[in-house]
């Protein structure tokens, strides 16, 4: 198995192989139209442990609303799959955003910035 | 659903609500105390990390919730208290999703305890609880004050997530909640029904990727819109920043915090 998909599961506690691309994921995310790829898609590719997994962004447009993890018939959870994929950047101390540029960080809810740090800064 | 009908209960605001939501928690806080229930506010309480991570071995992320259910663990042992009462819905996603972590695996909890140096250990089993749950539990006691009537609206009421998902936490039927409808329907308001009441709002988003809000906000606002509503109700500080987004002052519908609504037919006073 390849390492990247070693550590998505060790991180995540799901299996991924058991997928069995229903698609209901794809079907129930509320940001599937603003991503590279849909999550059923994602979660095949983890499958296969290819290259193309490096480059996908889907896993940034994720907001954890446990839309697909409650529905999954296969208890593959890929929301929990993609917090996973997104730690392993996290973790080597790369930010995904950079909160000092953003304009309006002070006139928002706070849950949003708390929010917002915890999913893309390490 | 077994709802809860205690009276007494310690009051988590967390960060939000005392910054962006100061008439969420005015009106929530008249609107309990009109019905004769008690609050007492944590002495001390922690950021909760507003999403829990989703990681297996991310325990660092619990410290703050834990932290703050073990100060509620303290009060409860001391008064007689029934609870933990949140207002922000995400405080209470994750306090709930805490309890639900810790109380599955040991393991995690010892690993927790040992870490925080805290001077009492979680115990497990502070009841958390959200204020819709206390407003549900305690209808007759709405009931009662509620003088007022409310002819002219037509209410949509939009749960979005963080109170239904994941299903394990949820108030009510993730997939059909009707606990808000039920509480609002048996006070004799109009109810509008519709179907995103559970879709997401665009979340944190607004911060990044605000076109992302403001589509999703469109679909939820224009089918309760197509409906009949002319109030929108929320529960949640984030949803109702994302929603006046699209509904501005001056529309045809209107964002209501669903505490404003019942103040409205209790009389403020």
């Amino acid at each position: 198995m390849k390492e990247i998909v070693r550590k998505i599961i060790s991180i995540s506690g799901r299996n991924p192989f058991l997928c069995y691309q229903c698609g209901l994921c794809s079907a129930v995310c509320p940001v599937v139209e603003y991503m590279d790829t849909p999550p059923h898609k994602v979660v095949k590719l983890i499958q296969l442990g290819g290259e193309e997994l490096k480059r996908i962004k889907s896993i940034w447009y994720c907001i954890s609303c446990m839309a697909c993890v409650d529905r999954c018939p296969r208890n593959v959870g890929p929301g929990i799959l993609f917090e996973a994929f997104r730690l392993l950047t996290l973790r080597r101390g790369i930010d995904k955003v950079d909160l000092g540029t953003l304009e309006n960080i002070d006139k928002v809810p706070t849950i949003a910035v708390v929010a917002l740090a915890r999913k893309t800064t390490g | 659903m077994n709802y809860l009908s205690s009276l007494k209960y310690l009051y988590y605001p967390g960060c939000t609500i005392k910054r962006d939501a100061l008439e969420y928690e005015e009106k929530s806080l008249l609107l309990l105390r009109k019905m004769g229930i008690e609050l007492k506010e944590l002495e001390s309480w922690y950021c909760c990390g507003a999403l829990p991570s989703l990681a297996i071995d991310d325990i660092m992320s619990y410290v703050g919730g834990t932290r703050t259910l073990i100060e509620a663990q303290k009060l409860i042992r001391r008064g007689d208290f029934n609870g933990l009462l949140t207002l922000c819905p995400m405080c209470y996603n994750v306090l709930k999703r805490i309890n639900l972590v810790l109380e599955n695996d040991p393991d995690k909890l010892e690993i927790l305890t040992e870490y925080m140096e805290e001077e009492e250990r979680y115990g497990l089993g502070v009841n958390v609880v959200h204020i819709v749950e206390v407003l549900a539990g305690n209808i007759d006691r709405l009931k009662e004050i509620a003088t007022e009537k409310l002819t002219e609206f037509k209410v949509a009421v939009y749960y979005g997530c963080t109170l239904l998902r994941p299903k394990e936490i949820a108030i009510d039927d993730p997939e059909n909640p009707e606990i808000i409808e039920n509480l609002l329907t048996s006070l004799e308001v109009a109810i509008v029904d519709y179907p995103f009441k559970t879709e997401c709002c665009g979340s944190y988003h607004i911060l990044t990727n605000r076109n992302i809000v403001v589509d999703r906000v469109k679909r939820i606002v224009s089918s309760a819109l197509r409906r009949g509503a002319n109030i929108i109700t929320v529960v949640c500080p984030l949803c109702m920043y994302n929603l006046k987004q699209v509904v501005k002052e001056g529309n045809k519908l209107r964002a209501m915090y669903l505490s404003e609504l019942l103040v409205h037919l209790v009389g403020d006073r």
